[in-house]
């Protein structure tokens, strides 16, 4: 008998073991779903495949009766929105204060404590400062975003600056380079991988921050929409609702996975410095 | 020509390099052999101006050496010496572009199509002329100092 630690599955047997959690899960939310709509057909916590059909249907391909809109398509639009648009300005933000703080020690000595300062405030707690700012509308949730993810992805680029070895820096200014070109043309194009990896790292967070501020103050949205019908227990459309949020989420991070590995072969074939 | 007056470097009491005093005269070829730890990089991290002597003097052609890396003092590392992130070809024509005034490192228009034509004749005269479009981590480590000899 083979140790634990040297026992490894078959390829197929490593797939089965890997949907095998999946599978468990909907079978006991199946029957966990039938046994309680056998004693009450009008039971909303556990809503059978049907009911939750009917809902996607409602939500996602007709009309709505109060304002004639197909109102998942019009949530995910908003919601979309407001991550890229929040996700985008951290990312160019971080990129920036991290690569500089990260390169040029004056800038760094001056804005590194900030950095690690700023970093430690929890952004929720800055969410009714943001509303009394910027109002209700757009701006106070693309803000929230940014500002929960910039120092993350900002420190995270500074280490990944400083992780570059000295070596390259010192073989740049021999052959005549200056600041701006070591910053250009050797820093910046070995920070752009870690800056997607960064951002994939970084969009949990970013989702947690929309749907805190979409369930505060928002008129649409996918965390809108969720806390809204959760008055109504309406568990048929928050399931499908959160599936929804999952699929998007992982559709993001492989489209950024794959966007690293075609735009900067040298980085995933193990060509990091 | 480079002069070394009486060169000592200490960290506190630890004395890393004392009394070194040499003269090298231009194209001359030298060897510095040592047991590990004697000193030899800290000597060559004064020539390179990363580190600097606590006394004595080191000049190049009578003044004294820049506290920081320039073109006219270079160096091939044992390791690190070739960009992770550029193509042979792009290795080559980055020096090319470094050794010109500019903002970021690329060349433009007829430059840059002047620099690509005489990078790519070196590298075919070292026989690399089959790897342009590869990078670093594609070749063996013997290839990158040619690379590296070749940008110089």
């Amino acid at each position: 008998m083979k140790r634990m630690i040297n026992f490894k599955p078959a390829p197929a047997f490593n797939v089965m073991l890997g949907l095998l959690p999946f599978v468990l899960l909907v079978i006991a939310y199946v029957v966990g779903s039938d046994a309680r709509l056998e004693l009450n057909p009008n039971d909303k916590l556990l809503p059978g495949f049907e009911q939750i059909g009917a809902a996607i249907d409602r939500m996602a391909f007709e009309p709505n009766k109060r304002s004639g809109d197909y109102l998942l398509w019009v949530d995910t639009a908003s919601s979309l929105t407001r991550l890229s648009l929040g996700v985008l300005i951290a990312a160019a933000l971080g990129l920036v204060v991290g690569m500089l703080t990260g390169a040029l020690p004056l800038i760094g000595a001056g804005l590194s404590p900030l950095l690690t300062v700023t970093s430690l405030i929890p952004p929720l707690a800055l969410l009714p400062v943001l509303f009394i700012v910027f109002g209700l509308g757009e701006l106070s949730k693309v803000v929230l975003i940014a500002i929960g993810i910039t120092p993350f992805i900002a420190r995270d680029i500074q280490r990944r600056t400083l992780e570059i070895p000295s070596e390259q820096l010192v073989k740049a200014q021999t052959l005549g380079a200056n600041t701006s070109q070591i910053l250009i043309r050797v820093l910046l194009p070995q920070l752009m991988p870690r800056l997607i990896d960064a951002v994939r790292l970084s969009l949990g967070a970013g989702w947690l921050f929309l749907i805190a501020a979409e369930a505060i103050a928002a008129t649409d949205g996918l965390g809108y929409r969720i806390f809204l019908v959760r008055r109504y227990m309406s568990m048929d459309v928050i399931l499908p609702y959160v599936a929804w949020i999952t699929l998007l989420a992982f559709m993001f991070d492989q489209a950024l996975a794959w966007i690293n590995t075609r735009l900067y072969p040298w980085n995933t074939q193990g060509g990091r410095s | 020509m480079i002069e070394a007056h009486n060169l000592w470097k200490e960290y506190g009491d630890n004395v890393v390099l004392e009394r070194l005093s040499i003269k090298v005269e231009e194209g001359e070829f030298i060897t510095m052999v040592g047991t590990s730890g004697c000193g030899k990089s800290t000597f060559l991290n004064f020539l390179l101006g990363t580190q600097s002597q606590t006394r004595g003097e080191l000049l190049i052609d009578g003044e004294p050496i820049p506290q920081e890396p320039s073109p006219n003092r270079g160096i091939v590392f044992q390791q690190y010496s070739v960009f992770p992130h550029m193509t042979v070809l792009e290795n080559v024509m980055a020096a090319k572009a470094f050794q010109r005034k500019g903002v970021s490192g690329y060349l433009f228009g007829k430059a840059r199509y002047s620099a690509q034509i005489e990078a790519t004749q070196l590298l075919e005269k070292v026989g690399l002329g089959h790897a342009l479009q590869q990078y670093p981590h594609q070749l063996s480590g013997g290839i990158w100092y040619s690379i590296t000899l070749g940008s110089l």
